[in-house]
């Protein structure tokens, strides 16, 4: 369930307190900013804890708006039968692709959605140098959180690095220590975006020169 | 020919217009379980209608926005009316969809989640809170910047600092939606 599914859930909860439920008017007034500032952030204040008066203001909203705001907040959800169309074509790619990482337990917890995609910016034949192992993909959103990981390519771990804001990570030359010139690497990475919903590479490839 | 007495005219008459403009927008914010009472509400609306042209004699046409407004509130005040009065078994209406939720374990949840939430943007930094109820109602960082008479990037900011702030309270307390 997500967040804002939870939040609004609670519709056919009976108020906690009736009496302080603004009247259906100032609902509407306030969706439209025909309020002050004062009024209008009690009125908003009110929803956080009242489910219906809150069902009222989205009620209220307009539909071309809410439409339009719902593109705004996730344009990908308008795209979700395609994105979960993609997610099994490449599910599938994945498989003939990467069949040798395929049967190793643990690849999974990386492979959720591929809803909107990351891109490496390195490519798959990349050859990276020691002191210099820098790991770059397209960034998803402005404000995306990555995860990534990085493997050898029997998934023993060699490094994460979690929270990162821009979409690169240098391995450091500590981590590679025991990594053997030549070797393939498997990276991926999963980003947390501004609504909590997650996307996650496909495994890249890089190998250490 | 002369014009048949009697006869219903093919052309609505403005009244008759309005109070079809009206009927679309009740039902346009009836639930299904209200919708029985859309003749009623109707009426209160377009008595609420007639109400605010009295103001100038009904001299002019009311525009778009206060006909959609007063259809709105008439449908809301009847929804409450009837909560309050319990005169609808709401468990079995139709507004409850999907065969998730007719599970009553996860009404259960979602309540419990619901309160979570709500306890938690109480518990949040005020800008945030705000910030993060109009984005959990579906607004954008656009829209909810203007209500709130922020600028873009300080609302998208606080946006996602207040999610931030909501998933660390509701890991504190168990709670994972």
């Amino acid at each position: 369930m997500r967040l804002d599914e939870a939040f609004r859930a609670g519709e056919d909860d009976p108020p906690s307190d009736a009496a302080a439920c603004p009247s259906v008017e100032r609902i509407w007034d306030a969706v439209h900013g025909d309020l002050a500032s004062t009024p209008m952030r009690d009125v908003i204040q009110h929803l956080r804890v009242c489910g219906p008066c809150a069902a009222e203001w989205r009620a209220a909203m307009d539909p071309e708006v809410r439409g339009a705001e719902a593109a705004l907040i996730a344009p990908w959800r308008r795209w979700a039968p395609l994105a979960a169309a993609a997610v099994l074509v490449v599910g599938v790619g994945l498989v003939v692709v990467l069949d040798h990482v395929d049967h190793v337990p643990g690849v999974e917890s990386m492979r959720a959605t591929v809803g909107r995609g990351i891109q490496s910016l390195i490519g798959d034949d990349a050859v990276l140098p020691r002191e210099r192992f820098l790991l770059r993909w397209a960034a998803v959103e402005e404000d995306a959180r990555y995860t990534v990981k990085v493997d050898l390519r029997d998934l023993t771990p060699v490094t994460v690095a979690r929270d990162l804001h821009q979409p690169e990570f240098l391995v450091s030359a500590e981590a590679l220590k025991n990594v053997p010139s030549g070797a393939t690497l498997v990276w991926r990475v999963e980003a947390t975006l501004v609504d909590g919903s997650r996307v996650a590479s496909k495994a890249f490839l890089a190998r250490l020169e | 020919m002369t014009a048949q007495s009697g006869q219903p005219s093919a052309e609505p008459t403005p009244t008759a217009l309005l109070r079809e403009r009206i009927r679309r927008d009740v039902a346009r914010f009836c639930p299904p379980w209200l919708r029985n009472e859309i003749d009623d509400i109707v009426q209160v609306a377009w008595m609420r209608l007639e109400a605010a042209r009295g103001k100038d004699d009904g001299r002019s046409s009311p525009g778009a926005t206060l006909i959609t407004r007063v259809a709105f509130c008439a449908t809301m005040d009847e929804r409450r009316r009837l909560r309050r009065r319990r005169e609808v078994a709401l468990e079995e209406s139709g507004e409850v969809v999907g065969p998730e939720r007719e599970q009553p374990s996860y009404a259960a949840r979602a309540a419990e989640i619901r309160r979570a939430i709500g306890e938690c943007l109480v518990a949040m930094r005020e800008g945030r809170s705000l910030a993060v109820t109009l984005y959990l109602q579906g607004h954008g960082t656009a829209s909810a910047a203007r209500l709130l008479g922020w600028g873009a990037v300080k609302t998208e900011n606080l946006i996602y600092r207040g999610l931030a702030d909501l998933r660390r309270c509701l890991a504190a307390k168990g709670v994972a939606p």
